[in-house]
């Protein structure tokens, strides 16, 4: 670790280090240890955090090795040293996106003070659920309404995705306005991705838009609505599906329906979405 | 409230050229809109969600948005030609969602891109931060919570724009600021709960927060007379 310490510190400032992991086998990567497992320990200048990747059984799979801006390779043996209070090392493993974290490190006079460092891989969605949901008329319309739902893309640990990039396939048909359908706005799969927060999480709203739809309370009575992670490869990983309906004077997502402007019907928080 | 003919349209580079369509010719758009979130004391606003709305009949599912970075900037890009409405939130930090009429600020911003203008800039304005009513709602003579009441809540001169939600005891809603709001509570075998004033007939008056302010406001309902 020390020669390493060496040679990383002169970079660390700047390291937004690519991590790659290299391992064999058909070990799928489960959900991150965050590792303690060796603890962290400090010396009187560099702080150290241990860390290795395990697969479900806890085996050790893989370890981690780092590539500072310049393309210089560093093997960690399973440890990295990093001597920066805010460095956080970008990790990229298999396609999955990931973070380090180990900032905030403190000088107490004495010693370093480390905080947890915590590895976290992010895996395929696997689910998204209702963070926020509610609905009211839409700016500019004397009835239609808008539906404002705020969902949280999950990984089938239970951990959020992190940002991803996101886009929809969708289908809204039955349509029985008097007039004629209007085309819809949204992120199609296919066209420039949209994207989570940092915490997986993205706003969707459904509205007619419009005031000039008759009769009253008309719309698509069916629509189709499927979020997937549109993959660096080209191909799509569906993570939640939406099913219901979009009038003019309510909606209706997977079972639940909000008429008029309320939050009565809404999904409630942690209301689980599949794909 | 106010119609939509007054709306108070600021920012955005407007500018209308030729026929609008939906895309270029090879079907990848490549509009784009950037611009600055302020609030009400014309700070930045760092975190904030920017909605672009189209005003050109296309109906919404997911209106292509972006978040402003920690200087309040933002760029929303791949947007088809034509004329959006930018709407912002930040509810996390009490700012609602403006494209909802009931917490319209009446200040929106509009721009228009073609072909020959593909790009724009523009100012959104969020702001003020909404108010917040909590409280409990009980039975007057026996105080015993009653969680299936129903809260309604309107804008004081637009009582035809309510905004209903149900109240459990505990309840939680979510007001615009610096304006009158009408309150009242309903709920079966209950006499329908409103905020009165005082005096010796006294009216049905509304609530008025400042922004971010919260008010708690216990509800007592008496029971229908048999």
């Amino acid at each position: 670790m020390v020669h390493l310490r060496d040679r990383l510190v002169s970079s660390m400032g700047q390291i937004a280090a690519l991590a790659v992991l290299l391992f064999g086998g058909s070990h799928s990567i489960y959900a991150c240890n965050p590792s303690y497992a060796n603890g962290i320990s400090n010396d009187d200048t560099y702080v150290y955090a241990e860390t290795n990747i395990l697969d479900p059984d806890g085996n050790v799979i893989a370890d981690v090795i780092v590539y500072d801006p310049l393309g210089n390779r560093y093997e960690l043996d399973g440890s990295l040293a990093n001597g920066s209070e805010t460095t956080n090392i970008q990790l990229d493993i298999n396609g999955m996106s990931g973070t380090w974290t180990n900032d905030g490190v403190t000088w107490d006079g004495s010693e370093y003070v480390p905080p947890p460092a915590q590895l976290t891989v992010n895996g395929p969605p696997a689910y998204m659920q209702v963070v926020q949901d509610y609905q009211n008329i839409c700016s500019g319309c004397t009835t239609t309404v808008a539906r404002v739902t705020t969902y949280q893309v999950m990984q089938a640990n239970g951990t959020n995705v992190g940002n991803i990039a996101i886009c929809e396939t969708l289908s809204d048909s039955m349509w029985n306005c008097s007039q004629s359908a209007p085309t819809v706005d949204s992120l199609a799969c296919g066209t420039p991705p949209g994207g989570t927060t940092s915490t997986g999480q993205f706003t969707d709203i459904w509205s007619l838009n419009a005031n000039n739809f008759t009769p009253v309370g008309c719309g698509f009575q069916t629509a189709t609505d499927v979020w997937k992670r549109a993959n660096i490869d080209g191909s799509f990983t569906a993570f939640g599906t939406l099913n219901g309906a979009l009038m003019t004077t309510s909606t209706t997502i997977n079972g639940h329906t909000i008429v008029g402007a309320s939050t009565d019907g809404a999904m409630p928080m942690g209301f689980r979405i599949n794909p | 409230m106010r119609s939509p003919a007054l709306l108070n349209i600021v920012g955005g580079l407007a500018l209308i050229s030729g026929t609008l369509a939906f895309g270029q010719p090879d079907g990848a758009p490549s509009g784009s809109i950037t611009g600055t979130v302020l609030n009400e004391a014309s700070e930045f606003v760092a975190g904030a969600r920017v909605f672009a709305i189209p005003t050109d009949g296309r109906a919404v599912h997911h209106p292509k948005s972006a978040e402003t970075d920690k200087d309040g900037h933002f760029t929303i890009a791949h947007l088809d030609w034509g004329t959006y409405r930018l709407f912002g939130a930040k509810e996390e930090d009490g700012y609602p969602n403006t494209y909802m009429s009931f917490y319209d600020n009446q200040t929106i911003s509009q721009c228009t891109l073609a072909q020959e203008a593909p790009t724009a800039t523009a100012i959104v304005s969020i702001g003020p931060k909404a108010g917040i009513i909590t409280g409990t709602v009980s039975d007057a003579t026996t105080g015993t919570p009653i969680r299936n009441a129903t809260i309604r809540l309107w804008p004081w001169n637009y009582k035809e724009r309510p905004l209903q939600m149900s109240a459990g005891s505990p309840y939680r809603a979510i007001i615009p600021s610096n304006q009158p709001v009408g309150m009242e509570v309903n709920a079966p075998g209950y006499e329908t709960w409103r905020h009165l004033g005082t005096g010796t007939q006294p009216e049905t008056i509304p609530f008025q927060l400042k922004s971010g302010e919260s008010l708690t406001v216990n509800i007592a309902l008496q029971p229908t007379t048999k």
